[in-house]
């Protein structure tokens, strides 16, 4: 048993070092974020800098402007976090690796599960400066750091929720589905069922509860409404939400695991 | 008496009745395979499409078999179980190897190293640099993968493989792509090997087999065609190789040419069989090599028969 806890933590560890070394993810997630701040430079600059008196967000408190910054983050960030994450599995395919590692004793499953973690934590490490950067601006103007309760709670309710459902889309789907055909698709379903708002008249699932975008978390843990479509939602429904997406991200590795031994078999 | 049966022990025979593989669509990549390979160095030829990396596979643990048995010392190798042990002290080094291009050198040893099981990291760490020393990449420890040459590559797969200390060791084409002098040192390191350990030698390039092994079989269509020392291997084109000069015409006969030195105006030809005319024909002693393309031709009908054409190789 210790042994396989060391191969999984050594997955986790490269993993994660080699994810981290990717260009890629730099790049990407810098391009992503310089766009979004293009695009929404206002907004953004009226939530992290305008806590009162502002037009947009004339109401907010530090603690809601720290819920909204978490949202914000985790409406476009998604995709790229969703894209840099489902080469990781076809990669050991692609690089030829794939064949020494099935002769070696670490398993499957552990290999998969440590690099889901390790790919996972290293790719969120741009989204989560991001975040820390919101953060730090808001703390400078609090001069307090009552905002860190909220701050972290709002981290672990909204922003990683979402996040670990779709990185463990990411790394389980390109097992059977060419990756580049994934990212495509991911993206298509990230627009239609998170951001289309139900007024469109294109039936979606954007207000379901299984949305990983963490609008319910955010009205029905904090009260505070969460960008995109409108949501009704209330502590239950903000519970329900969440364990429903970490219940999938439970589900889609356990199948990922499953799907290993099959193939094999 | 305990020495005795602790060598006993150690030993790795591997097993193998009655073996086959069919893939999917019906390719039958081998076919009633037996087979016994002895601790030392083994050898495995054959030309390509033989079935040899099929059989390496299985033995790794890769693919599982059709039907038939497998042995490898007391493990079952076509249960889950027996291949899950097997792993256990396996090193394998594949045909096509791949490694991941951002480590370093020593980070992917150490990463294999881990994912085979060592989780002491101070022994992890002395079991790196003692294998990089053994093949001679201490000073390239640093050196990001991205960055090795094709000998390199090599020498970093083969000390992946020893990470463990395998008891068996099965290596799949492994000097491909080698330039001469990469080929030789990469031999006399597993030749080094075979002294303690069962190394399975997978190849269809014959030099390597008669510099390194012993013992041997040869594979064609999935099944073995022979199985004994390379010395037996030789014998089998004793009496049957000539060297013809001709001025101009090749050797006639029932005859496989296989060199032909072109000295001006004289061609010197190297052929198996039996030529036209034994005038102008010397008698040599064969080589592994001739022992190898007699067996194959001879194998394609009856063992005995003789190659009906002059032929090339």
């Amino acid at each position: 048993m210790s042994t396989q806890i060391s191969m999984f933590w050594g997955t986790v560890t490269y993993e994660f070092r080699m994810q981290l070394h990717r260009r890629a993810l730099w790049i990407v997630m810098v391009l992503l974020i310089g766009l979004i701040f293009y695009w929404q430079r206002e907004s953004i600059l009226a939530l992290l800098f305008q806590l009162r008196g502002s037009r947009m967000h004339a109401s907010l408190s530090p603690d809601e402007a720290i819920v909204s910054w978490a949202d914000g983050i985790n409406r476009l960030l998604p995709i790229a976090v969703g894209i840099l994450l489902a080469d990781r599995f076809p990669r050991d395919r692609q690089i030829k690796i794939d064949e020494l590692l099935l002769t070696l004793p670490a398993g499957q499953s552990t290999r998969l599960l440590g690099k889901y973690v390790g790919s996972l934590c290293a790719t969120l490490i741009p989204p989560t400066l991001y975040y820390c950067l919101g953060l730090g601006i808001l703390l400078v103007q609090t001069h307090s750091l009552a905002l860190l309760p909220t701050a972290l709670l709002a981290f672990v309710c909204i922003f990683l929720p979402g996040m670990m459902f779709v990185g463990a889309f990411a790394i389980v789907c390109p097992m059977f589905l060419w990756w580049p055909i994934y990212c495509f698709c991911f993206t298509a379903y990230w627009f239609w069922g998170n951001l289309l708002s139900p007024r469109q008249n294109i039936p979606t699932i954007s207000t379901t509860i299984l949305t990983p975008l963490g609008g319910y978390m955010s009205q029905g843990f904090f009260g505070v409404p969460a960008y995109g479509p409108e949501i009704q939602a209330t502590l239950l429904s903000g519970f329900a939400s969440l364990s429903l997406l970490l219940g999938l991200t439970i589900m889609i590795l356990l199948i990922g695991c499953g799907l290993l031994k099959w193939q094999r078999s | 008496m305990s020495t005795v049966d602790e060598r006993k022990k150690s030993k790795m025979e591997i097993e193998i009745a009655h073996l086959t593989k069919v893939y999917r669509g019906g390719v039958c990549a081998l076919s009633a395979l037996s087979l016994t390979i002895p601790t030392g160095m083994f050898g495995l030829l054959g030309p390509n499409g033989a079935g040899k990396t099929t059989l390496m596979r299985i033995l790794a643990g890769i693919l599982r078999p059709s039907s038939g048995d497998l042995h490898v010392g007391e493990c079952d190798g076509t249960t889950w179980q027996g291949q899950k042990t097997i792993k256990q002290f396996l090193g394998y080094v594949p045909q096509d190897l791949g490694m991941y291009p951002d480590l370093k050198i020593d980070e992917f040893l150490n990463y294999i190293g881990i994912l085979k099981g060592l989780s002491d990291r101070t022994m992890r760490q002395q079991r790196v640099e003692y294998l990089l020393e053994m093949v001679a990449l201490s000073q390239f420890a640093k050196r990001s993968i991205r960055a090795l040459s094709g000998g390199m590559k090599r020498r970093v797969g083969i000390a992946q493989a020893l990470l463990n200390d395998p008891k068996l060791l099965i290596v799949d084409e492994p000097t491909a792509g080698l330039d001469p002098e990469e080929r030789i040192r990469f031999r006399n390191l597993l030749s080094d090997l075979g002294n303690e350990r069962t190394v399975l030698l997978s190849t269809h390039i014959v030099e390597d087999i008669a510099q390194t092994c012993p013992r041997l079989a040869v594979m064609k269509s999935g099944q073995i065609i022979f199985q004994g020392t390379t010395t037996d291997l030789v014998n089998i084109a004793k009496t049957r190789v000539w060297s013809v000069t001709s001025a101009t015409r090749k050797p006639e006969g029932n005859v496989i040419i296989v060199s032909t030195i072109n000295r001006g105006g004289m061609i010197d030809y190297r052929i198996i069989g039996t030529p036209a005319s034994e005038a102008g024909a010397t008698l040599v002693e064969p080589t592994l090599e001739d022992g190898y393309v007699w067996l194959m031709n001879s194998s394609q009908g009856d063992r005995e028969a003789q190659p009906s054409h002059s032929k090339s190789v």
